[in-house]
């Protein structure tokens, strides 16, 4: 096709979408010409261009759009609401013609002249009626102050250009793969010696591919405008069609987030707004009635939290009427009154995600709301997002939509099934649990597996028997997870392990790996080894699981004794300063309080800030760039009893009880594992490492001490003892059973339980599995109490001292 | 340039690919099999910072599939946006050809007739000609047996 033809419709599609939300507020206020000057000069230019590339029909149309707007802009006459309505008719024609004419297709042009006669006619009335009012004087002055505002606009606003979006992913995948050669390179530089200047390069350059991540990666960005555009005349448009009177304030357009996230949310946004007008706003009489204003109000409102974007969709209509829907999935069968009676308030508003529960369409005509939500809930669930509702029975109804900023830098677990790793995305895992964990049965039933938790039965498959790959012995227990199918309908996944938590950078797989149903890409995490990302949903239809939601209230009794069993502690959640989540233990806090940016500051390495006349160690450096208020930083005082350290966030979120017992351990930095929280994961902050993080003045006594550690092929030795003793400050070494050190400063670790043996001549630490001991005589310490554990090898150590 | 063709062989059999469609060829380490896929996915191996799809072209020409680790050699191409690998057991010369490409003769094994588009030359010797796209394109969507 013609190029200038190809720019003409991309350039009018364009100037339409930001158009429709301009006539919209241009019929509210029919005086405000800034408005008006911009529908005139959309036909103006379309007038233009298609002389030129001699469109006809399109001429015809824009001029005559034109003539009757350049008649209102003289003065004759005001615009009403029907004028608007046929000038949005020949916007909405000329938008079918573009998109007919790049599709190479034709429109049959016989409802054109009706289009132009209509706006003719409305127009007409129009002037006659307000031919009286037309003052010249006004005239005079409103024309100039417009080619003043003319002149602004022309003047402002950002410079941009137009590029071909497959030119953005290939410098995408271009970053992505500096991205994964940096880190190739990183290991290669790990496995040298040290060499002071090339890591400062080293390091240099990463923090260059670094920022230019961030910046190619905001090109890929779109501003949530883009979302919001058609909203007002969607709104515009139910709302006439049945007679409701909508004030509609969109806010936070300039959020930005990934244009393929955009794309994605459009259609369960315009669902829920859809909602929101249809069953949601009452008419004008029935508001009158309720004692509120006739004109219902929507907002939609778009902010970024974190890594987040949070878009809230809030009206002050009727509410969802909760007894009703609860009546309608009682009548439907869905659940007994019994069952019913026993939900909370929140979960008996959630019923409206019941799925079944949409289609019974006399359901929807009472309970006013539900229509496809369950949909509108996976859609949602499926970018690795979540939505929630607070509803205030007949004064309105909010819906928070929450999604990740984008699709292809993915936080994911690393799973071990079969002797070979894979990822998931951590969005799509709901709960990790080890198989012999007591809040889990299984029970195997004419070859299915199904595993109860807190009450809840889901289907249970082990990824090796969908795969066909052979199950390896292990030691430990194996993991189950619980993760979301397409459907929403959660199931157990069962793997060999969950290794590790990482960013994966995910590429698409090629068809031929995409056909086994299975993968959802493929990634190359920083170990180099290329690996699959799985497809939880896939996963599920391969395995051909039976997905229908289990009655929810057999799992309400079963929570209730659960919950009293687990012992839970106050966490407070915070923002971290890079926007991730994290929740500490509340009673290590001493205090919150905002601190001078200027005291922060660093020296050798290390950060410091200055409180109440002394330093203390800062758990992060702070700088300008990297907080959000340029005075004060947020600031977490923490207290182990001794001594202090100040540890600067953005922002506090919540306090709540999380249970003591972690859904999964994953210790990664200052990170103990996941806690599962309000049906999501949140990182847990380990005091225990935190605080060894800092211990920069650890008494000079801990120092020398060493720790020997048997077995090293355990993987709990080597993945989680091994490293919670070098944070702990202990120099860690693997034991060969013919060493013997007896240098007054080694500890044996060891899991064998029994006599010591005689050759060995070092203080020796044993510890078990089980939580419980033996029997009187086992000295044992169970591995996980870790204040056991620390005080047995710092007595051991103290023991062998004084022996010596 | 546009007669620069790449000689190898696969599954006891010549073949000429034309120079333009290959990337490189490289010596494969480190190739993870990937399970639940058809066996002529051999499994993904990375180059650089890029992950190859590993294809065995002898096991989609006899069905059967040999343990990949004996044929090191692969032609790395880049095949409807994704980058792909393809076996060959020995790679015999990259040369240019200045004759004809000749139609092909005699009745070919149906297993190579989807992929043999004729007869290129090398030192007297015949070579099917083949495109590596057509390997990939014919083969992509089938499912796991």
């Amino acid at each position: 096709m013609d190029e200038l033809l190809v720019e003409f419709i991309a350039e009018t599609q364009e100037t339409l979408e930001a158009l429709a939300s301009v006539v919209v507020a241009w019929e509210a206020d029919p005086g405000d010409r800034d408005r008006l000057d911009a529908v005139f000069r959309f036909f103006h230019t379309v007038k233009g261009s298609c002389g030129f590339l001699s469109l006809p029909r399109f001429e015809r149309l824009s001029h005559a759009a034109e003539d009757v707007l350049s008649q209102i802009r003289e003065g004759e006459g005001t615009p009403d609401g029907a004028t608007t309505t046929a000038v949005l008719a020949v916007m909405d024609r000329i938008a079918e013609m573009c998109t007919a004419l790049s599709l190479g297709e034709s429109l049959p042009d016989t409802d054109d002249d009706i289009l132009i006669e209509a706006l003719r006619a409305c127009h007409q009335a129009n002037q006659m009626a307000s031919e009286s009012m037309a003052l010249d004087t006004e005239n005079a002055t409103s024309d100039n102050s417009a080619e003043a505002r003319g002149a602004r606009t022309q003047g402002g606003g950002p410079r941009t250009i137009r590029l071909p979006l497959s030119l953005i992913d290939q410098l995408m995948n271009g970053v992505s793969d500096i991205v994964l050669a940096r880190n190739e390179l990183s290991r290669k530089l790990r496995e040298r010696e040290v060499d002071t200047d090339l890591d400062m390069a080293f390091d240099r350059l990463s923090t260059c591919i670094a920022d230019m991540r961030d910046s190619i990666s905001k090109t890929r960005m779109q501003r949530v405008e883009r979302l919001f555009m058609a909203i007002p005349r969607m709104v515009r448009d139910l709302g006439r069609d049945l007679g409701k009177k909508i004030e509609l304030t969109l806010e936070g357009g300039d959020v930005e987030m990934d244009r393929e996230m955009v794309e994605m949310v459009v259609d369960p946004l315009t669902h829920i707004v859809r909602n929101s007008i249809d069953h949601g706003i009452e008419t004008p009489d029935e508001r009158r009635a309720a004692g509120k204003s006739e004109t219902g109000r929507l907002a939609l409102a778009a902010r970024q939290s974190g890594s987040q974007i949070v878009i809230e969709i809030a009206d002050d209509g009727r509410g969802i009427n909760v007894d009703a829907v609860v009546r309608k999935v009682v009548s439907a069968g869905i659940m007994t009154a019994q069952e019913a009676a026993a939900l909370g308030e929140q979960e008996r508003l959630e019923l409206i995600f019941t799925p079944g529960l949409s289609t019974a369409q006399e359901v929807t005509a009472v309970s006013g709301r539900g229509v496809g939500m369950d949909v509108v809930r996976a859609n949602i669930e499926r970018l690795g997002g979540i939505i929630g509702l607070a509803n205030e029975p007949g004064r309105g109804l909010t819906i928070t939509l929450r999604v990740p900023l984008t699709l292809t830098i993915i936080p994911g677990l690393i799973l071990n099934a079969g002797g070979r790793q894979f990822a998931i995305p951590r969005s799509a895992v709901i709960e990790i649990l080890h198989d012999n964990n007591a809040m889990l049965q299984m029970s195997h039933l004419g070859g299915a597996t199904v595993v109860t938790i807190r009450g809840t039965r889901y289907s249970m498959v082990d990824f090796e028997d969908v795969i066909r790959l052979e199950k390896q012995e292990q030691h430990g227990p194996r993991t189950v997870l619980i993760v979301r199918s397409a459907s929403g309908v959660p199931y157990a996944l069962g793997v060999a392990s969950v290794e590790n938590h990482e960013e994966l950078v995910i590429r698409p797989a090629a068809p031929m790996v995409m056909a086994a149903g299975v993968y959802a890409g493929m990634t190359l995490p920083d170990s180099g080894q290329p690996m699959l990302l799985l497809d939880a949903g896939g996963i599920a239809q391969v395995a051909q699981l039976p997905l229908d939601a289990d009655k929810v209230s057999d799992s309400r009794a079963a929570v209730a004794d659960d919950e009293q069993t687990r012992i839970t502690y106050s966490a407070l959640e915070f923002r971290e300063l890079d926007g991730r989540e994290r929740v500490i233990r509340l009673s290590l806090v001493d205090r919150v309080e905002d601190i001078d940016l200027a005291n922060f500051d660093q020296t050798g390495g290390r950060s410091y800030v200055r409180v109440d006349g002394r330093l203390l160690p800062s758990f992060h450096p702070v700088s300008p760039a990297t907080v959000t208020d340029q005075n004060y930083v947020t600031c977490l005082r923490l207290r182990d009893g001794q001594r202090e350290i100040c540890y600067p966030v953005q922002a506090i979120v919540d306090i709540f009880e999380i249970p003591e017992e972690l859904d999964m351990i994953l210790p990664h930095g200052h990170v103990a594992g996941l806690a599962l929280v309000n049906a999501r994961q949140v990182e847990v902050i380990d005091s225990f490492a935190l605080f060894a993080m800092v211990a920069d003045d650890a008494p000079a006594e801990l120092r020398p001490l060493r720790c020997l550690i048997d077995e090293s092929a355990d993987s709990w030795n080597r993945d989680i003892l091994a490293p919670l003793l070098r944070q702990a400050g202990y120099e860690v070494a693997i034991w060969n059973s013919d060493q013997s050190v007896d240098d007054g400063r080694t500890v044996l670790l060891t899991n064998e339980a029994g006599a010591p043996d005689p050759d060995v001549k070092m203080p020796v630490v044993r510890l078990r599995a089980n939580s419980q001991p033996q029997d009187a005589g086992d000295d044992s310490i169970f591995r996980y109490d870790r204040e056991g554990l620390m005080q047995a090898i710092a007595a051991a150590a103290g023991q062998d001292r004084r022996s010596a | 340039m546009n007669n620069l063709y790449l000689f190898a062989r696969v599954a006891d059999t010549g073949v000429a690919v034309r120079a333009s469609e290959v990337e490189a060829v490289v010596k494969l380490s480190g190739l993870s099999t990937i399970p639940g896929v058809p066996g002529h996915v051999a499994g993904l191996a990375t180059l650089r910072s890029r992950v190859l799809t590993i294809i065995d072209i002898a096991a989609l020409i006899s069905g059967k599939c040999d343990p990949a680790e004996v044929r090191s050699y692969a032609i790395v191409s880049e095949i409807c946006g994704h980058s792909y690998g393809l076996l060959v057991d020995q790679v015999i010369d990259i040369c240019e050809v200045t004759e004809e490409i000749l139609p092909l003769r005699g009745r070919i094994d149906p297993a190579w007739q989807r992929y043999a588009e004729g007869v290129q030359m090398r030192e007297g010797e015949p070579h099917l000609l083949v495109s590596l796209g057509s390997f990939i394109e014919i083969n992509m969507f089938v499912q796991a047996a």
